[in-house]
């Protein structure tokens, strides 16, 4: 199968006044179409600076270096207005918070045929059309009369539904969705999660999800990625990952996650992340931290260690 | 028998909308035993945090009581209350916002025992550096000042300053749900050593149904103000009755699991429009006709183990 999306040694640097924040320092992993790719990480890891940087909404001190390779093209080496034509129309994106990325001032429809009519993708009423079809699709109730509705109308997870409903509209080939369920309940979550797949598994749209939730990732996803400190750390099928976890800091999120019903004392990794102003180019992001570390990981790139042709390990345990 | 701690008596808490009431707190009753650990779940907006404010006496209720070691804490003389307030502590979910950030690590941690007039100066800061230790907060920050340490560490600072007056129970409000996991886990188990050292109670409230029971003895499901379930963590986890309980287990995400169908649709209703009846009847897959005009009362139905849901 080939790639919908490549990222190749991906380095997102902020230049800021204090100094450079490398978010993403070089990171690699491709996706294929169809399929679910999970980035998992603490806070400051990076995961969403990296996704932030292909659809490139970053501020201007952001410099973004390597290879975004989506259908064959790089899109790096696009200008903003052929990027214009990318978002919304083949990479849609969803957040965190429905609120603050829904428009309060205008009426759900409106925002969800918006991304059809910028594209010039549909006539106002097709549009019209289709955003009731997708409203209904994604769960919503009476979406006629949910049309002229406004965003204070609907409740958390029904805003995400419009948020999906929007990024879908215009059948994006790659949706992004950055930490799509954390500010919803449990059962509202899981609610959420099953509309993701349900659509994926219909429409065939490839996803990047983003979360800090190991078990949301081995749910959802056919391939997990695990950053650190800006880094890849282990990337692997979802699989492989359940049975053979190798790199310390994927075992140590694993011991730290409690389980339900499952009687396990958690094991948690000591210290605290890494202040990414410090962090130096050379060794392993998670040397300070590690229980196995040995002399060479401060001062030596972590080799990558190809447990397989789809299991990916940066760490010198594994030499 | 063992000694009770905190004595809940249908206590209630309506605040004022408009016209309306939003029924915040609506009737909860429950008993905590010494050394014992109580975790509180439910979504936003079922009335957890609400209901702590009352068990800490920091906002009055409609009705009810709470009894902190056989004591009203809403009938007490002004006196009487300050010597409970010792007995209770609260640590919250923001540990940046709730340090002062004028004040160093040292003075954030002082304060309760300056408030109570307990040692001087000198040796209020052998007890400070004790309990930075107990909780892991290495001494060099004696002097540094909130925004210097990482979430975790202020968390722990946080919950150094509610131990100063050896409390005999402490609240903890979401204590980790705005840490990252890693460092959730030490917070988790720093709750847990304290526990096994020292003869402290504890209620946790969280909407974590897997980190509730990581560190509680029994655990209270609660749904649009009330309790729906109460019982041991482990009978509550392996025979969940409610329905609701048993959505919540079910649409918790397990590593390596499966999404697994739910069979509610829709989310907790608004506290200022509650559903007549049972207020999990609008979600609820087995809805009878009675579910819709009373409400049911929490019953004991095994020892030990309380529902209310008109199903027993």
């Amino acid at each position: 199968m080939e790639y919908l999306l490549e990222v190749k040694d991906l380095k997102t640097h902020f230049y800021t006044k204090k100094g450079v924040i490398k978010s993403v320092n070089g990171i690699s992993y491709g996706l294929k179409r169809g399929q679910t790719l999970s980035i998992v990480g603490e806070s400051g890891s990076g995961k969403s600076v990296s996704v932030l940087s292909i659809m490139r909404l970053l501020p201007t001190y952001a410099k973004v270096d390597g290879e975004i390779i989506f259908e064959g093209n790089n899109l790096l080496n696009y200008d903003d207005r052929k990027m214009k034509k990318i978002r919304g129309n083949h990479i849609s994106m969803i957040f965190q918070d429905p609120m603050s990325s829904l428009n309060p001032t205008v009426k759900i429809g409106q925002q969800i045929m918006e991304p059809l009519l910028w594209h010039h993708k549909a006539s106002k009423r097709e549009a019209r059309q289709k955003a009731i079809q997708m409203l209904t699709e994604v769960g919503i109730p009476s979406a006629k009369e949910r049309f002229d509705q406004y965003p204070f109308e609907f409740s958390g997870g029904m805003r995400q539904r419009v948020m999906i409903a929007m990024a879908l509209i215009s059948e994006p080939e790659l949706l992004i969705a950055d930490e799509p369920t954390t500010s919803l309940d449990v059962t509202v979550q899981a609610q959420i999660l099953q509309l993701i797949r349900k659509i994926q598994e219909r429409r065939g749209t490839s996803v990047i999800l983003i979360t800090h939730n190991l078990a949301v990732a081995t749910m959802v996803s056919d391939y997990i990625v695990v950053m650190y400190g800006g880094r890849i750390v282990e990337k692997a099928t979802t699989k492989e990952f359940l049975k053979n976890p190798l790199h310390p800091y994927t075992l140590g999120l694993l011991n730290s996650t409690p389980i339900l019903k499952s009687r396990k004392s958690l094991n948690p990794i000591p210290g605290q992340p890494p202040d990414l102003r410090k962090l130096k180019d050379v060794g392993c992001p998670f040397a300070k931290r590690c229980s196995k570390k040995m002399p060479r990981c401060e001062v030596e790139n972590p080799p990558e260690i190809k447990v397989s042709n789809t299991h990916n390990v940066y760490c010198w345990l594994y030499v | 028998m063992a000694q009770n701690i905190l004595q809940v008596e249908n206590v209630k808490k309506y605040f004022k909308v408009g016209k309306k009431d939003l029924k915040a707190v609506d009737g909860v009753s429950f008993t905590l035993e010494k050394h014992k650990s109580l975790g509180i779940v439910g979504e936003s907006g079922s009335g957890k945090s609400t209901l702590a404010r009352l068990i800490l006496g920091l906002i009055p209720p409609t009705e009810g009581d709470v009894y902190l070691l056989g004591k009203s804490i809403f009938k007490a003389s002004k006196n009487e209350v300050k010597q409970l307030r010792r007995e209770i502590q609260m640590v919250f979910q923001n540990p940046y916002l709730s340090l002062f950030p004028h004040m160093t690590i040292g003075s954030n941690i002082e304060e309760p025992l300056r408030l109570h007039n307990i040692g001087t100066k000198k040796t209020r800061k052998s007890v400070i550096l004790n309990l930075m230790e107990q909780v892991g907060v290495p001494p060099q920050y004696y002097n540094s000042f909130p925004h210097e340490l990482s979430g975790g560490q202020q968390q722990r600072v946080a919950i150094a300053r509610a131990l100063a007056l050896k409390p005999q129970l402490i609240v903890f409000d979401e204590p980790v749900s705005s840490l990252d996991v890693s460092i959730q886990a030490q917070i988790l188990n720093l709750l847990l050593e304290l526990k096994r050292k020292t003869d402290l109670s504890y209620i946790l409230i969280a909407h974590d149904l897997a980190v509730v029971e990581y560190v509680s003895d029994l655990i209270a499901v609660m749904y649009l103000g009330v309790f729906v379930e109460f019982a041991s963590t482990e009978e509550l986890l392996n025979e969940p009755l409610h329905p609701y309980t048993q959505t919540l287990l079910k649409s918790v995400p397990v590593i390596g699991g499966e999404i697994r169908d739910i069979t509610i649709s829709g989310e907790i209703p608004s506290p200022i429009n509650p559903p007549s009846g049972c207020p999990f009847h609008p979600r609820c897959p087995y809805k009878k006709e009675i579910c819709e005009m009373e409400k049911p009362i929490l019953k004991e139905l095994k020892q030990q183990h309380y529902v209310a849901c008109h199903l027993y």
